[in-house]
Formats: structure tokens, C-alpha cells, sequence
């Protein structure tokens, strides 16, 4: 489907009562809940043509949740189908794509429009948001436009000087043929790990250059059988118990991250097993084992990550990269890695998130108002932004559950302070100051005995320039869904 | 060998009429929130029932768990373990009234101390408890007991193993998929019960505290698994009814709700502790925390 298809754009008086940025799932969660509050008034924007978010982007070759499929869904949209347990990105675009299509969303889609600039206008009480294809506007504004989407490139001297084809594992160039070619794959995290062990028997060579090894655990790929699936369909508790299952045997991995020795020390022996068992090369494996506490960076999980570094073709770079020319990557050690094709798998952008310079109020944009790092109240608000609200924001991010889970409270939240404002009357609120404080200062006190603030961590989880675990939040996923939902009247005031 | 199960943990023993009591007290005091005191089930101690439950709730209160003594001898008494925790109170939080949870077996000595001392308990947590064993659960601890005695204790793991968890535990591994046969032939292998085990289960097979559990006063979470084969449901059922400040959770899986949900037992549990306005008397507690969404429409609809 194309922007082309779609009906002219919006006329500037037309005030929507809700514009939502993204079509990922946090921003689909909270249109299926206007929709099926009856509320119709409200667009999506998005900067590309299909809807989907990071499961649109990130095609890459073996691309898949390390969540499981049934808990990284809609708690209201269950789907008794998913085919396996770690079900694929095209399964979960589909997904999402059923989502629009079945809640009857997509005529509320504005596709290929990038949000440039909104404003907050404080005479009329609206957002007015002006994209690529023209301005919308509506009262209230959430930013939907995803916890990891905009891909972060690394800073590797003489990497634009390099004639082959490269391009970011969330930017797969479909067009670039592996087949029987050299490839280096920058960055052996969540991308990098599912990425090798796909294209590996493709490729001639293929080099790994990891930065700092991760931690992994098993993940088995079952499939779910025709049989399972039939029962599921027809007994849609037992697809709710299994959830269920998922939900809290996630919840007992929080416990190995909240700095107890002996659970930790359960989680690295999982870990350090699967390295023994699959690389038996004591140089290699010595190369691949972490320094660091377990849980500090994302635990990863792959069965088939370590066998595909044991292959002849493939061979693991550490110590770091010194510089890229025309063809090859060359190593600290000046070794030069001959490369006809370079992966960035290197991440995205977190603790920065690039929506917040296109957000404004009162002459402020949202990065200004962060420049001592990512805050808001119940992470969903922020003090001096009216009618603002951010799903995916800053103490969202989760490692040992599902995301969407969270997004899911933070709708919750969102929906509660649109009732409060049509209780009042009003058509405009704003979180207090010392509400948003004394959230942040709770939360604070929470996260100071987690790992990743004890741990000798240095990760993506800390804002570099406060030294504040700003991006995840700092507890059980349950905690979150039984504080944030809840809207304290008191904290916001009508302006 | 016992492990320290939570950073800074202080154990120690009291000898009660010639019984030696452990006690392993950890986590920090906080305002507001009473000491959580455990006791274990039929033949295990506080690190084999509480391996992950204690850390958890260690992490958010002051814990002190429970590893109960024996005398050997005549028949075992409840009310001699209930001494034993009345021993280990005295000693460490005197004169406190403390939060009991209770574990199987553990779940009737809590109920009885509760019960008749209502001074030292400000609330109770029974899982997987019971209060009068019926004739369907004689049928097992008997054969549990004839078991126990064969020289082959092959039968006897295999028969707990089989009592004890539930089918989704035993038939697949999170993350991973199916749980192949050969782990479950491990788990056999390697089930284990402490010294006591035998004695306990002697005096579970004519447990009845019936008519003392009706006189519980104190805000009481009954939380009762869906597929225990040991202590079914309906024995939580049972102490709902029967305790007048009692609130019902319900969860999945076998008898061992320790091992196999520690996750969900302990977010009951904090927040019975945490917001004790949640948990209405009478009332069952949702399951809204996992439904999210799902939850909010059917109730704002």
C-alpha cells in the first residue's frame, strides 16, 4: 500500500481529539483502544508506508522476537495461530498488519508523513503537527514512535570510504547479494546474534567483529503443532493460561537482575554451559565469555549463535576495529579483513530518543527539556508539555519481558487521563512538577539495587550524562502495570 | 550444604525441648511492612521450598525463614512446631507481630499459630495448604509412607515427582519448548527429601485443625494451585471459607507453587503485604495484572 492510495490530507482546521506518531505497536495499542471506545476521532502518522514499526524495518535474515510470540501480543487481541514459540518478523508484521486492517484502523493512517515539528499552541489548546505531507492537529498528542527505531550507526573511522555494499541490520538491503560472498557483521548483540547463524551457510567468508561479548542462553524454536493450535482456537482459556505461563516464568528472571548472588549465579551457569557445550575450543570460548555481571546488558538468547562461529567459513573478530577503507575492515591488531558486503549490526538510539527534537512547547523542545537526561511522571507525562503523552518514553524498556506489555499500561494510563479531562470539562492538562519529581525520585531509589547500577555495567540501560539507569524500568513488569495505569487527579492540573 | 539465599543473611538455631530450630533472617526492616516469617512444608527447609520466594521478598521486607527441628521419638505434634516458631519469634523479633506464611505442611503449623497466638501474627499466608486431611488425600500420604519405607526409593521419587508437579512444568521448559523424558527421569533421580520427611508425613495423615482455623482473625491469603494432585484446590477452598478475613488467589500449576511460580507467588504475596486495602476479605483475587488491557475493557464496557 502506498501514501498515494490514501485520501488527500488534512484540512488544518479539522482539531482531532487524539494524533498518535507511529504504527508500531504502542501506537496501534492505543488506536484499538479509541476505536473500540467508539472514538473516532484520531490519526496515525507515519513516516513510512506500511504500518508495523520495528517489524516493519527490521527484515534481516533470521529477524525474530526474543520474547514469545504469545506474550509479546495484545493481552485484547490473543492469537492462537502464532506457529512457534519465537515466532519470525513476518509473522509478527502480519500480525499487526491483521491488527490495523481488522480494528479498522488504516483509513486513520496519514502514511508517509514524517512528523517535522509539533507544537504545542498554547492560545487554542491543540497540538499542531506539522510532517512531511502537511499539518494535522489535534488536543492531545502521543508519541508512539518506538523505544528502538532509529538505527544508531558506529563511529568507525573510514567507514564512508567503503566501496562495497553496507548497510544497517535494520536497513537490510534486500538487493545486496550474500550468496558465495565475503561479509563482516558489526556488532554481535540482538541483531548481530540472530543475523550470523542465518547468512552464515550463505556466504564465502564471513567475519564477526564483536565489541564486547554477551552473555547467552538457550532459545529452542519450537513449533507449535497443528493439534496445539486447533486448541487453542477452539479453547481461547487455555491460550490465556499459557500467557499466563510465559508472563510470570519471565517474571522470575527479573529476580536474577535485582542483584541476588545465588539467582544470578543460577542464570550464568545456564549460560556458561551452553558456551561449554557448543564451543569446545578453549581460545575461542575464553574470547567469547563476558567480564561483566550477567543481566548488566541484555541477556540474549540463541541455540544456533555459537555452532555458526564454530563453521570453517566464519571466523570471530575481538579486540576491536582500528579502521575501514575501500575493501576491508581492518582490526586493532592491523590485520585487514577483506569485505564485499558490511552488516552494521550496532543498534539503535536509546537513551536519546530522535523524537524528542521534534516535539515543542512553550519555545522547548522535548531534547532541551532533557538535556540532563530522559524523565517523565508515571514515564508517561511530562511537566511543561500539555496534553503529551509517550508510550515507550523514557524507564520503559524491559529486558526480561515482553515490551509490549508495557506499552499496554502506559494505553491504560493515557486512557485514564482523557476520562479525567472529560470529567473535568477540560481540554487541556499537565503533569505537576513535584508529582513528576517525587515519581522519578521513587523510581530512582528502586533502580540504585538492580544489577545494572551495581554490576560494573557500562551499557545502553545508562544515560552517560547523569549517570541514571534512564531507559529501563528498574523492577518486575508487574510493578509497572500496577503503579502506572493509576492517574492521580492531583498531579494533573487543568491549564 | 546451605547456601547464603540472600546477601547479608544472618542464620542461627534455637533448641526447643531438645529440638534444634534454624533460622535464616535477611532482608532490611522496612516501616510499614511486618517481618515475613516462613515455614516450609513436609520434609524440605527453607532453601529446598524458599530458594527463590525468600530472596524475592527479601529483597522488599525483612524475611525469616524457618527451618523446623525434630525431636525423633514419639509421634510428631503440631503444637511442638508450633513452639518451634513461637521459639524462633522470641528470638528474633520479640514481642513483634509478625506476617506468617505457611507452605504445605507449613501452611498448618501457621494456621495453628496463628490461631492460638493472635497476638504475634498481624497476618497469614497459607499456600497450598490445608486444614483436615480427607480420605482421598490419606490415600496418597499412606502410599507416600509405604514408599518411603522400600529399600528401592526409586518408586517412592517417582511417585513424588509425579504428585508434586504439575503438567505444564513437567512437560515443557520456558524459552526452550518440550521437556525431553530424560530430564524428567533427572528430576526423579534426584528428588530428595530431608530427615524429618517421614515423621511429617505420619502426622499429616491425621492432621484436622478444623475447628482451630475458624478462629483465625487475622487478614489471611489463601493462595491454592489449580493442578495440585497433593493438596487439591479445594483444600484452599476450604480455608477460605473457613477464615473470616480470608482473601483466594488462585494458581496454575502442580503442588510445588514454590518452584513452579515463584514469580506469582511472590507478587501476591508483596502486595498482601504492600496494599493490604487490595485484598478484600471474602473477595478472590483477579488475575488484572496479566489480562491488562483485556481487563480494563471488560470492566469499562
Amino acid at each position: 500500500m502506498t501514501a498515494t492510495q490514501h485520501p488527500p490530507f488534512d484540512d488544518e482546521t479539522t482539531v482531532h481529539d487524539v494524533v498518535i506518531i507511529g504504527t508500531g505497536f504502542s501506537g496501534l495499542a492505543m488506536a484499538v483502544q479509541l476505536k473500540r471506545r467508539r472514538n473516532d476521532s484520531f490519526v496515525l502518522l507515519e513516516r513510512a508506508n506500511d504500518v508495523g514499526g520495528t517489524w516493519r524495518d527490521n527484515t534481516y535474515p533470521g529477524a525474530a522476537c526474543d520474547q514469545p510470540s504469545h506474550m509479546y501480543s495484545f493481552s485484547f487481541r490473543l492469537n492462537p495461530d502464532w506457529s512457534s514459540i519465537f515466532s519470525e518478523q513476518p509473522e509478527i508484521l502480519a500480525y499487526l498488519q491483521a491488527t490495523a486492517r481488522e480494528e479498522d484502523l488504516l483509513s486513520h493512517v496519514r502514511f508517509g508523513a514524517d512528523v517535522e515539528l509539533a507544537s504545542w499552541d498554547a492560545s487554542s489548546h491543540t497540538w499542531s503537527v506539522r510532517t512531511s505531507r502537511g499539518t494535522v492537529r489535534g488536543r492531545v498528542l502521543v508519541s508512539a514512535a518506538g523505544l528502538l527505531s532509529e538505527p544508531r550507526l558506529p563511529d568507525i573511522p573510514g567507514l564512508a570510504d567503503f566501496r562495497g555494499d553496507v548497510f544497517h541490520s535494520a536497513r537490510w538491503d534486500e538487493s545486496a547479494d550474500l550468496d558465495g560472498r565475503r561479509v563482516g557483521v558489526i556488532g554481535t548483540g540482538a541483531s548481530g546474534i540472530q543475523i550470523v547463524p542465518r547468512i552464515a551457510p550463505l556466504v564465502d567468508r564471513l567475519f564477526v567483529f564483536q565489541r564486547t561479548p554477551h552473555w547467552v542462553t538457550p532459545r529452542g524454536d519450537h513449533r507449535y503443532s497443528e493439534l496445539e493450535r486447533r486448541m487453542y482456537r477452539r479453547n481461547p482459556e487455555k491460550l490465556q493460561e499459557l500467557r499466563t505461563a510465559m508472563f510470570w516464568e519471565n517474571e522470575e528472571r527479573f529476580a536474577q537482575r535485582a542483584g541476588i548472588p545465588l539467582l544470578l549465579a543460577k542464570v550464568e551457569n545456564v549460560a556458561l554451559t551452553l558456551l561449554e557445550e557448543q564451543v569446545p575450543d578453549a581460545e575461542l570460548r575464553a574470547r567469547l565469555t563476558p567480564d561483566y555481571a550477567i543481566g548488566c546488558k541484555r541477556i540474549l538468547k540463541s541455540s544456533d549463535y555459537y555452532p555458526a562461529l564454530m563453521r570453517e567459513n566464519v571466523e570471530l573478530v575481538t579486540g576491536g576495529i582500528s579502521h575501514i577503507d575501500h575493501d576491508a575492515v581492518v582490526d586493532a591488531a592491523g590485520v585487514r579483513h577483506e569485505i564485499d558486503v558490511l552488516v552494521l549490526a550496532t543498534g539503535f538510539e536509546a537513551t536519546e530518543p530522535p523524537i524528542a527534537q521534534h516535539i515543542e512547547a512553550h519555545g522547548q523542545t522535548l531534547a532541551e527539556r532533557w538535556a540532563g537526561g530522559a524523565e517523565a511522571y508515571q514515564t508517561t507525562s511530562v511537566s511543561g508539555f500539555p496534553n503529551l503523552f509517550l508510550i515507550g518514553g523514557p524507564n520503559t524498556g524491559i529486558g526480561h519481558n515482553s515490551q509490549v506489555y508495557m506499552f499496554e499500561a502506559q494505553v491504560e494510563h493515557i486512557l485514564g487521563v482523557l476520562d479525567l479531562m472529560s470529567t473535568r470539562g477540560v481540554d487541556a492538562v499537565e503533569v505537576s512538577r513535584s508529582a513528576e519529581v517525587a515519581f522519578i525520585e521513587a523510581m530512582e531509589a528502586k533502580a540504585a539495587t538492580t544489577v545494572w547500577m551495581t554490576g560494573g555495567c557500562q551499557t545502553w540501560y545508562i544515560d552517560d550524562r547523569n549517570g541514571r539507569l534512564t531507559t529501563l524500568w528498574p523492577d518486575y513488569s508487574h510493578t509497572f502495570q500496577e503503579q502506572i495505569p493509576w492517574v492521580d487527579a492531583e498531579s494533573y492540573v487543568s491549564v | 550444604m546451605k547456601h547464603e539465599l540472600y546477601p547479608g543473611t544472618v542464620a542461627g538455631t534455637v533448641e526447643v525441648d531438645g529440638a534444634v530450630v534454624g533460622y535464616q533472617d535477611a532482608g532490611e526492616q522496612r516501616p510499614g511492612r511486618p517481618v515475613v516469617v516462613m515455614i516450609h512444608g513436609t520434609g524440605g527447609s527453607v532453601e529446598s521450598h524458599f530458594f527463590t520466594l525468600f530472596p524475592m521478598l527479601a529483597s522488599r521486607s525483612r524475611v525469616v525463614g524457618i527451618d523446623l527441628g525434630d525431636t525423633g521419638g514419639g509421634p510428631l505434634d503440631l503444637d511442638h512446631l508450633v513452639a518451634q516458631v513461637l521459639a524462633v519469634l522470641d528470638e528474633r523479633c520479640p514481642g513483634e507481630s509478625v506476617s506468617l506464611l505457611g507452605y504445605s505442611m507449613g501452611s498448618c503449623v501457621a494456621s495453628a499459630t496463628a490461631a492460638a497466638h493472635p497476638a504475634r501474627v498481624e497476618s497469614l499466608v497459607l499456600l497450598n495448604g490445608w486444614a483436615r486431611t480427607d480420605n482421598a488425600m490419606r490415600l496418597r500420604f499412606d502410599l507416600w509412607q509405604r514408599l518411603h519405607t522400600l529399600e528401592d526409593r526409586s518408586h517412592f521419587r517417582t511417585f513424588m515427582v509425579m504428585n508434586v508437579y504439575g503438567r505444564a512444568f513437567l512437560n515443557s521448559i520456558p524459552y526452550i519448548g518440550p521437556r525431553p523424558w530424560s530430564q524428567v527421569e533427572q528430576m526423579c533421580d534426584d528428588y530428595a527429601t530431608g530427615p524429618s520427611a517421614a515423621r511429617h508425613m505420619e502426622m499429616n495423615s491425621r492432621m484436622d485443625i478444623a475447628d482451630r482455623v475458624v478462629d483465625i482473625a487475622c487478614r489471611t491469603l489463601v493462595i491454592g494451585s489449580r493442578g495440585d494432585q497433593l493438596v487439591p484446590l479445594e483444600h484452599s477452598h476450604e480455608l477460605f471459607g473457613a477464615i473470616a478475613g480470608s482473601t483466594l488467589a488462585e494458581v496454575a500449576g502442580g503442588h510445588a507453587s514454590v518452584t513452579e511460580r515463584p514469580a506469582h507467588l511472590f507478587h501476591l504475596v508483596d502486595r498482601f503485604l504492600r496494599e493490604p486495602g487490595a485484598f478484600t476479605p471474602g473477595a478472590r483475587v483477579d488475575d488484572d495484572v496479566v489480562l491488562q488491557l483485556a481487563a480494563f475493557e471488560r470492566k469499562s464496557a
